[in-house]
């Protein structure tokens, strides 16, 4: 089962009632056959925009992600029953991807053009590309008419 | 070669030779169409099945040409007839001495042939024992690989699910479903950070300071460093 992430925006309202919203969308997880790794709590924040679903406007939210591992097969009834959850302003899966190691080359970046091993490379790649002399095909060495 | 007479050309002529020996008329005489009409233009309706009446040689001039033609296809034999005899003459050879020449030929040809096919056949059986040696060595290196590659695979699968199963112990269950929503509730977590050109890191903007971001990157760093100097 690959690992899930579940982006989801609760309507303001009490705390109890979030508890059991929350409740209410994680034991659907847990009824599709998956398996939750950690819920986190964004905390009550300014939608970008307006926000409207379910006949209301909302300005604000309540942000949750919920980790999951469940079949692919399941997001679909998932995200419909989120869909009809009157409480459940937005709601978006993501699939969790291991974190990629990049290595960090900011010092070499930040170097003069001259002592950095790109530049370099680039001078010495110049320099050993010759110029193309035209060649007038006369037979002789030099140009026989006035220039 | 006169496909493009001027008519009037014609006329002058008539008039300076006088009919009888105008020399285009006769044989010499072909009336181009074209002078008149367009090259396109079909054959009027009119003269669509129209038959000219075929033109009457004079008897004295049949006559004549006959015999002539007559002269000159006997002459025509006659030298065909002697070219044959003397080439009959420069070859002087009965059919079954041809005949056992070609045969010779042939086998001869055929010896040779059969002895070519024995060098190639050398030079290719020596080509295919190398190519199966080659093809052989090469199986070997993939099966090798193959293996190699197979247990590499065994062994990170194995990692997973070790890691999996330390992992499992911090899973939420239906029965501590209450507390980890309690304890999310409770312990708002923000993942935004500020860096300033020192490199420091300052986590968060509301909620409390949590360092999974850097726990993660540190664990990555750790693992290069163990990759590399393993």
């Amino acid at each position: 089962m690959p690992t899930y992430e579940l982006a989801i925006l609760l309507r303001s309202m009490p705390k109890e009632e979030i508890v059991s919203v929350l409740k209410r969308a994680t034991t659907s997880i847990f009824d599709k056959g998956g398996i939750i790794r950690k819920i986190e709590n964004l905390g009550f924040l300014d939608t970008p925009y307006k926000i409207k679903n379910h006949g209301m406007v909302h300005k604000q939210a309540n942000y949750f992600v919920v980790q999951f591992d469940s079949p692919p097969t399941s997001l679909a009834d998932l995200a419909e029953e989120y869909d009809r959850d009157v409480d459940v302003i937005r709601k978006r899966f993501y699939k969790v991807e291991p974190p990629k190691f990049v290595e960090c080359t900011i010092a070499d970046e930040m170097k003069p053009a001259p002592y950095r091993l790109e530049v370099q490379k680039m001078i010495e790649e110049g320099k050993s590309k010759k110029e193309r002399k035209f060649k007038y095909n006369s037979g002789l060495n030099y140009y026989p008419f006035q220039k | 070669m006169f496909s493009r007479i001027n008519p009037g050309l014609l006329i002058n002529l008539q008039s300076t030779f006088g009919r009888d020996c105008n020399p285009f008329l006769g044989t010499f005489l072909q009336s181009v169409r074209w002078a008149r009409k367009p090259i396109w233009a079909p054959v009027a309706k009119s003269k669509l099945f129209r038959i000219p009446e075929r033109k009457k040689l004079p008897e004295d001039e049949a006559l004549e040409l006959r015999r002539l033609y007559n002269e000159y296809r006997t002459h025509c034999k006659a030298v065909r007839q002697l070219i044959c005899k003397e080439y009959a003459a420069s070859v002087e050879e009965s059919p079954s001495v041809i005949n056992s020449r070609i045969d010779d030929d042939l086998s001869q040809a055929i010896k040779l042939n059969e002895e070519w096919n024995k060098e190639v056949a050398a030079i290719r059986e020596e080509r295919l024992t190398l190519e199966a040696e080659i093809e052989r060595e090469k199986n070997l290196q993939y099966m090798i690989r193959a293996e190699q590659e197979n247990e590499e695979q065994i062994k990170l699968l194995d990692e997973i699910v070790k890691a999996e199963k330390e992992k499992s112990t911090t899973f939420i269950t239906p029965d501590n479903l209450d507390e980890a929503i309690e304890f999310a509730l409770a312990n708002p977590v923000d993942y935004n950070f500020a860096i300033d050109l020192k490199g420091n890191i300052v986590y968060g903007r509301k909620g409390k300071f949590e360092e999974v971001l850097m726990k993660q990157v540190e664990e990555l760093n750790e693992k290069q460093v163990a990759a590399s100097s393993s």
